[in-house]
């Protein structure tokens, strides 16, 4: 049986390397598609990636088994991409602004004049879409679909409530459904 | 409907692609994660092994520190907490000869009063040695509570030896309690003409002891009194009574005996006594 998350942290709190490999093969892709996702400049996602390990080496020596290793892994992610906003000078917009938001429509999900059914076209779409999303249901979104997080652990990994996180993911569902033409 | 909706979303997010970390920064993550495995458990351990050391070693160190105050406090002299101004208290070393030397006055003043209760069978010569003595070790007291704050070391020969009293006597000068011891000494060795009674004796005591007890310590006031004890004595009286008397004080005397057997109507005088009291 394969070791847990939890389990390989533990190990590479002790001291095993080894460990970490494995838990860094079995996460790496998702996070790296969360950070790109979330922040589209792929050099900059990259230096945002690499911190984001670092940071869990770093940690491995305080690391307690209070939740999830994902949620413990994706909570340190998302302070460093909200600490990198700020120093862009953005925000995460916050419930309301979203709700206000979702009134507009997504930039750049305008429509083609003619329904082109070719794949590449469609996904240009979804991508377009989600790009568009406001930034805290965009996250939600990349939580739901990367991490595999529920609604709960979105909440907790986002430092929100169980409503919000909620709201954040249908929201962002049903703008993608959008995109794609399915509503 | 809205999983398989959430499916169709997901299916369309997996179409965009799986987009992994370039190789490089693969194996920049992976070397650091394997560098600080190799560094912090060396520094875990030492820090263990400092948690080991830690414990018994502050518990040793604490035992040690309580067992060295507690055996400094067994041995410290006693009677530091007592009342005594601080600032006049002289060097331990002095202190010490003191304390010696009060406790030698202490046990002399006792022998004299045993002595001088025995001698009151025996022959009046006898007496007046003893007499004498016992009212000098009053000034002597007087002195030393005066004198051994400043000058400790000049108390122990006058502790060891009991008769140099009276020669000692002129050294004692200025305080309040060598005044009284001046005026006691003479009253004590001299014709009761020139002295006061034994109250009256008591009474100066008393005073010089009150006057002195800013200064003195518990211990040092406790010889004043026995003296003043010793010089009420009915033998003492009356050896006064008998100088009176042998001084032609004849009318004196008559009074100072019918004033002491006023006092003391059960107390028999001796025989050879009487002879001395007594007018023939």
């Amino acid at each position: 049986m394969e070791a847990g998350d939890e389990e390989l942290m533990l190990a590479y709190r002790e001291g095993d390397a080894g460990a970490f490999e494995r838990l860094y093969r079995r996460h790496k892709g998702a996070l790296y598609r969360f950070v790109l996702r979330s922040i589209r400049d792929r050099a900059v996602a990259e230096e945002l990636y690499q911190e984001i390990w670092m940071r869990a080496i770093e940690a491995r020596a305080r690391y307690e088994v209070h939740a999830k290793f994902t949620t413990w892994l994706y909570t340190i992610a998302r302070n460093r991409l909200v600490d990198h906003w700020r120093k862009r000078g953005l925000t995460l917009v916050s419930l309301d602004q979203e709700a206000a938001a979702e009134a507009e429509p997504p930039a750049g999900a305008e429509y083609e004049p003619q329904r082109v059914l070719e794949a590449k076209q469609s996904l240009e779409r979804f991508r377009r879409a989600l790009e568009a999303l406001p930034a805290l249901q965009r996250e939600a979104f990349l939580l739901h679909e990367e991490a595999g997080m529920n609604v709960a652990e979105i909440a907790r990994a986002t430092g929100a409530n169980e409503d919000a996180a909620k709201s954040r993911l249908r929201y962002a569902l049903s703008k993608l459904k959008e995109a794609m033409g399915d509503d | 409907m809205t999983e398989e909706r959430d499916a169709k979303v997901s299916a369309a997010y997996r179409g965009l692609g799986a987009e992994e970390p370039p190789r490089a920064l693969d194996e920049a993550i992976l070397a650091a994660a394997r560098r600080d495995a190799d560094a912090r458990p060396a520094l875990l351990a030492a820090r263990a092994g400092r948690q080991r050391w830690y414990a018994p070693l502050a518990t040793a160190a604490v035992l040690v520190l309580a067992v060295a105050v507690t055996l400094n406090m067994q041995t410290e002299r006693p009677g530091i907490e007592s009342p005594e101004p601080q600032s006049s208290a002289p060097p331990p070393a002095a202190v010490r000869d003191v304390a010696k030397a009060r406790e030698k006055e202490n046990r002399e003043i006792a022998k004299l009063e045993v002595a001088d209760a025995a001698s009151a069978e025996k022959a009046p010569i006898a007496r007046r040695k003893t007499a004498a003595p016992a009212v000098a070790a009053d000034t002597r007291v007087a002195r030393s509570k005066d004198d051994a704050p400043a000058a400790a070391p000049a108390a122990p020969p006058a502790a060891s030896e009991p008769k140099p009293f009276m020669a000692e006597r002129p050294a004692v000068t200025g305080s309040v309690s060598s005044e009284a011891a001046r005026n006691v000494a003479p009253s004590a060795a001299g014709p009761l003409s020139q002295s006061a009674p034994a109250e009256a004796l008591a009474k100066r005591a008393e005073s010089a002891d009150r006057a002195d007890r800013g200064a003195a310590s518990a211990p040092a006031a406790a010889p004043a009194r026995m003296q003043q004890k010793v010089a009420d004595t009915p033998e003492r009286e009356l050896e006064r009574i008998a100088e009176l008397r042998a001084q032609g004080r004849h009318e004196d005397a008559d009074k100072a005996l019918a004033e002491f057997r006023k006092r003391n109507p059960d107390y028999k005088i001796p025989e050879p006594m009487r002879a001395r009291v007594e007018r023939r």
